[in-house]
């Protein structure tokens, strides 16, 4: 389902045409502002369309307030950050590896796709307000059990706010979520704040 | 097991799984083997929408099933595929089928937004 203009899209931000089955990040921000209808099958039945679209509806549910002020700041408006959501978006929806859960049958093979693991990763940023998590990796054997594994986050944060609290609540939630739905060992979670964007109504103090 | 027969069977099974508490969605599958049955059935006039995303391939020693599932994110991915494994095997012993493999991979975590904090 893909097309030659479509190709070079996909390949810019790094990606194979079957990396969203065939959609791009584009055509999935298009659908989701459509309301996801009319109902599309190929994306609704996608894994990796569904991870993106999760990711994508976070971002929208931060409100044009946050894109108005970035073009505000920068009249010379740097596509960079956007760019690297966006591409961290579509690059953490691929399926990836396959990590095993411990099965007592030989004849039953359990597991979770890293793909999914990535986006339960992204999903923690909904626990940390103006947080955007752009891109998370995890470093390791995944595929065999009990391996240490390293998760390596890079995010932005909002002005005004404690890095280090930022970092802490993040952590948290993202280890709450993968000791839920994984059995990864899990034995370092680093978070790098690669951007801090301000935001003025967001960093107002409350009444 | 005709064509026909497996696709009921892969049918059945899907409905197992997706009536499995925890189990949001199931999704097509992305194996080789699931990619060589729905290339077979497209052969036959299948047509894709009509296909069950669950995939069932009759071997000499049973049946190998393959299902890729997305889970509700207040469960445990665990113990939500050691349930679908439940269901299909009870599938299979209703229908007296013998299992040689059974896959179950999570591809999607169907997540509920946290609470910020403000």
């Amino acid at each position: 389902m893909t097309d030659d203009r479509e190709v070079p899209e996909i390949r810019r931000l790094g990606l194979e045409p079957t990396d969203l089955d065939g959609h791009t990040i584009e055509e999935l921000a298009d659908y989701l502002d459509a309301g996801r209808t009319p109902r599309d099958r190929s994306i609704e039945e996608s894994p990796g369309c569904q991870l993106a679209l999760d990711a994508l509806q976070r971002l929208h549910g931060l409100g044009s307030e946050l894109l108005d002020a970035e073009t505000a700041a920068e009249p010379e408006v740097d596509p960079t950050w956007v760019e690297r959501v966006l591409s961290g978006i579509a690059m953490d929806a691929r399926a990836g590896r396959r990590i095993p859960f411990a099965s007592e049958e030989p004849d039953t093979d359990l597991g979770i796709t890293e793909g999914a693991v990535r986006g339960l990763i992204r999903a923690a940023e909904a626990a940390v307000p103006g947080l955007l998590i752009g891109r998370c990796r995890l470093t390791g054997d995944v595929t065999a059990a009990g391996a240490p594994i390293r998760i390596e986050i890079d995010a932005s944060a909002l002005h005004g706010q404690s890095i280090p609290a930022v970092a802490d609540r993040l952590r948290d939630e993202v280890d709450r979520a993968l000791r839920t739905h994984t059995e990864l060992n899990v034995t370092a979670i680093d978070i790098a704040i690669r951007d801090i964007r301000e935001v003025p109504t967001w960093t107002e103090e409350k009444p | 097991m005709t064509t026909t027969e497996q696709a009921v069977l892969a049918a059945a099974i899907e409905g197992a799984v997706r009536a499995t508490a925890g189990v949001s969605a199931v999704y097509r599958s992305a194996s080789v083997i699931s990619h060589l049955l729905r290339a077979g059935a497209a052969a036959l006039g299948v047509r894709p929408e009509d296909e069950p995303l669950v995939s069932v391939a009759e071997t000499e020693d049973g049946v190998v099933v393959e299902a890729s599932i997305g889970v509700e994110s207040n469960t445990r991915s665990g113990d939500t595929l050691r349930a679908v494994r439940a269901a299909v095997d009870a599938v299979l012993e209703r229908q007296g089928v013998r299992r040689e493999s059974l896959t179950l991979t999570v591809v999607h975590v169907h997540a509920a937004a946290p609470e910020p904090v403000v």
